[in-house]
């Protein structure tokens, strides 16, 4: 089966700063793929070169088996939407909640505003709500609408980028819960863009560790929690603080040096942090190795 | 046990109002010598502005009402701005989230450590100096001569973030208040900072006010929990018997609303607290919750008891524990 997505050796660079640097991922029809990584690690620039929103400075994205840079906007926008951390700057202030949602249909020449009433119900707003505008709701109600608005034009696929990020934790648990449903009903492919990590394990059916431009680790959600392989991936599990007293503060073993995307070390980017780090980290780059469906890019998970 | 220590900071029935919306209603507080206290809660519940109330820093249009703050036993509710300044940097260290909007981008690290230390001290540049790279070791920064040369914009967050702690520290406060302080950060560079944090905490015996979002983080350091909603304080227990024992049917289903890996099946919806927090007219009457509460009863609108499930586990409500 073609996948919803595959991205092949894709790149893009700022300048000094490599931001992706040389990323293979595919996506299953219907699956959730999670992305987590630290500030920096090129997850949101992932995020904007597959919704069409930035140019890669090399490879491709194939959007169901097609390349995204031989479709034009109006059939990007058929096939993929987003949702964004802040719905409050992505959302047209002077315009009406109805007129917001409306406006993927519009650009396709549609004018069904029982659609849009529709959709508006699906994800909880109350009917009301169409006539008011973004500043009148809260930010859950916000981001109910950029919801509605991705999901009115009946996408195959949904690139959350942090969507519940600047959401409290009571909503933001409205909003995973109504994502969770929408994509059973909808047969939706997801990307889910987060650094909260319990939050992908709560939705993700797959995970994608980055660091520095790389995916570090890939593999099925469960295994990935249950078994991190990559030291990197092990760190930034280790360092998730559930609400459990008594189990006081982990240590990352990462140290507090910031990686730095306009300076990536030589050899495996993570030596300088990494907590098992030998000689040949320092020099050596290692190579992806993909095996039951697991990706690890680690000179030492190789032996 | 902590009962035994005394109180560094008591904030009682404390009241701020921005025009006709009250913000904090009559929230109490007790953080006690050598204790971290956290005080949580969603945007909005008055936790940061009870902590600018507390500091004297509340915005212009917000208005004190009601309350009494004591500070090492002295009534600080009716001391002037300058009385504050004196205390504030001094006795009292403040951390804020963002650390860049706190550190001015124009002054090196070390200008403005010295400029604190000797506004509150006195003293020669020379000595603030070797105060403030002492302090800048204390938390764990390598090379702190270079450091002190250094431009805010020339670290990294978490470095930014360790510089005010230093700078929180330089005097050698009572208390420390700190609003977010790891929420800007990496969860990497976060554990780094909240055990560097306790460990402060516990070698000087200082008592740590700490405002937080996160449930997690509350989890990892606090001794004691107050959970704010709609300006109350609405449970207040020791760390342990919160999560053991949530009471306050909104500490529940705030608790619920965590994903937590491992332990909830992803089929599963997540909990969570219908409808959004509201805004509290001045002269508002009864409990805050109660429009969202799955158990509310029509005397939730007359008023709300403070019960005790343990002597030192109270919460705002009529239901039993």
């Amino acid at each position: 089966m073609t996948p919803a997505i595959e991205v092949r050796g894709l790149s893009r660079r700022f300048g000094a700063v490599r931001a992706v640097d040389g990323i293979d991922l595919v996506v299953p029809t219907g699956g959730v793929m999670g992305v987590v990584g630290e500030s920096g690690c090129g997850k949101s620039t992932l995020a904007r070169i597959i919704l069409g929103l930035m140019p890669p400075s090399a490879g491709e994205v194939l959007v169901e088996g097609q390349r995204l840079d031989s479709m034009d906007r109006r059939a990007r926008a058929r096939l993929i939407q987003p949702v964004f951390q802040d719905p409050y700057s992505s959302l047209n202030p002077r315009q009406r909640i109805r007129d917001i949602v409306a406006l993927p249909l519009r650009a396709q020449g549609i004018h069904d505003d029982a659609r849009v009433m529709e959709m508006l119900a699906r994800v909880g707003l109350p009917g009301a709500m169409a006539d008011r505008f973004p500043g009148q709701l809260s930010g859950g109600q916000r981001q109910r609408v950029a919801i509605a608005r991705a999901l009115v034009g009946r996408p195959r696929i949904v690139v959350c980028d942090e969507p519940t990020s600047a959401l409290d934790v009571s909503v933001q648990a409205q909003i995973l819960n109504l994502l969770v449903a929408l994509r059973a009903e909808l047969g939706l492919t997801l990307v889910f863009i987060s650094h909260n990590l319990a939050v992908v394990e709560h939705i993700a059916t797959e995970v994608a560790v980055m660091y520095l431009g790389r995916i570090v680790e890939q593999a099925p959600v469960d295994a990935l929690f249950r078994s991190p392989e990559h030291p990197y991936t092990r760190a930034l599990l280790a360092s998730v603080l559930t609400p459990e007293p008594g189990l006081g503060i982990p240590e990352s073993g990462l140290g507090d040096v910031a990686p730095d995307p306009a300076n990536i070390p030589p050899g495996c980017r993570l030596h300088p942090r990494c907590p098992v780090a030998e000689g040949r980290c320092a020099t050596d780059s290692p190579e992806g190795r993909r095996s039951n469906g697991r990706l690890v890019e680690c000179l030492l998970a190789a032996d | 046990m902590a009962d035994g220590l005394e109180p560094v900071l008591e904030v009682e029935g404390l009241r701020v109002r921005f025009g006709a919306t009250e913000a904090v209603r009559g929230a109490g507080l007790l953080v006690r010598r050598g204790e971290t206290h956290c005080l949580v809660g969603e945007s909005g519940c008055g936790k940061s502005v009870t902590a600018l109330a507390v500091m004297g820093l509340l915005a212009k249009g917000a208005v004190r009402t009601e309350g009494r703050i004591r500070f090492q036993g002295q009534d600080i509710s009716g001391l002037g701005d300058r009385a504050l300044g004196r205390l504030r940097g001094d006795r009292i260290g403040m951390i804020f989230q963002e650390p860049m909007t706190s550190l001015n981008p124009a002054y090196t690290i070390g200008s403005q450590m010295t400029e604190v230390y000797r506004r509150h001290r006195g003293g020669s540049r020379a000595a603030a100096a070797e105060r403030a790279a002492a302090l800048l070791g204390r938390v764990g920064m390598a090379n702190p001569g270079l450091r002190l040369g250094q431009f805010p914009h020339q670290l990294s967050g978490g470095l930014r973030q360790r510089v005010m702690i230093a700078m929180a520290l330089l005097c050698g406060p009572e208390l420390l208040i700190a609003d977010e302080p790891t929420t800007a950060l990496d969860v990497t560079v976060q554990a780094g900072i909240l055990r560097l944090l306790a460990g402060l905490q516990a070698e000087m015996g200082l008592a740590l006010l700490l405002i937080t979002h996160d449930l997690g983080v509350v989890a990892r350091v606090a001794q004691r929990v107050s959970v704010m909603y709609a300006g109350q304080v609405i449970e207040s227990a020791p760390a342990g018997a919160l999560f053991a024992a949530p009471t306050h049917p909104y500490t529940r289903g705030l608790l619920a609303s965590v994903p937590v890996p491992g332990r909830q099946r992803r089929d599963e919806p997540l909990g969570s607290i219908p409808g959004t927090v509201p805004r509290m007219p001045v002269g508002f009457v009864g409990c805050g919750f109660r429009d969202r509460c799955p158990s509310a009863m029509p005397d939730c609108a007359v008023e709300v008891p403070l019960r005790h499930r343990s002597p030192d586990h109270a919460y705002l409500c009529r239901l039993d524990a």
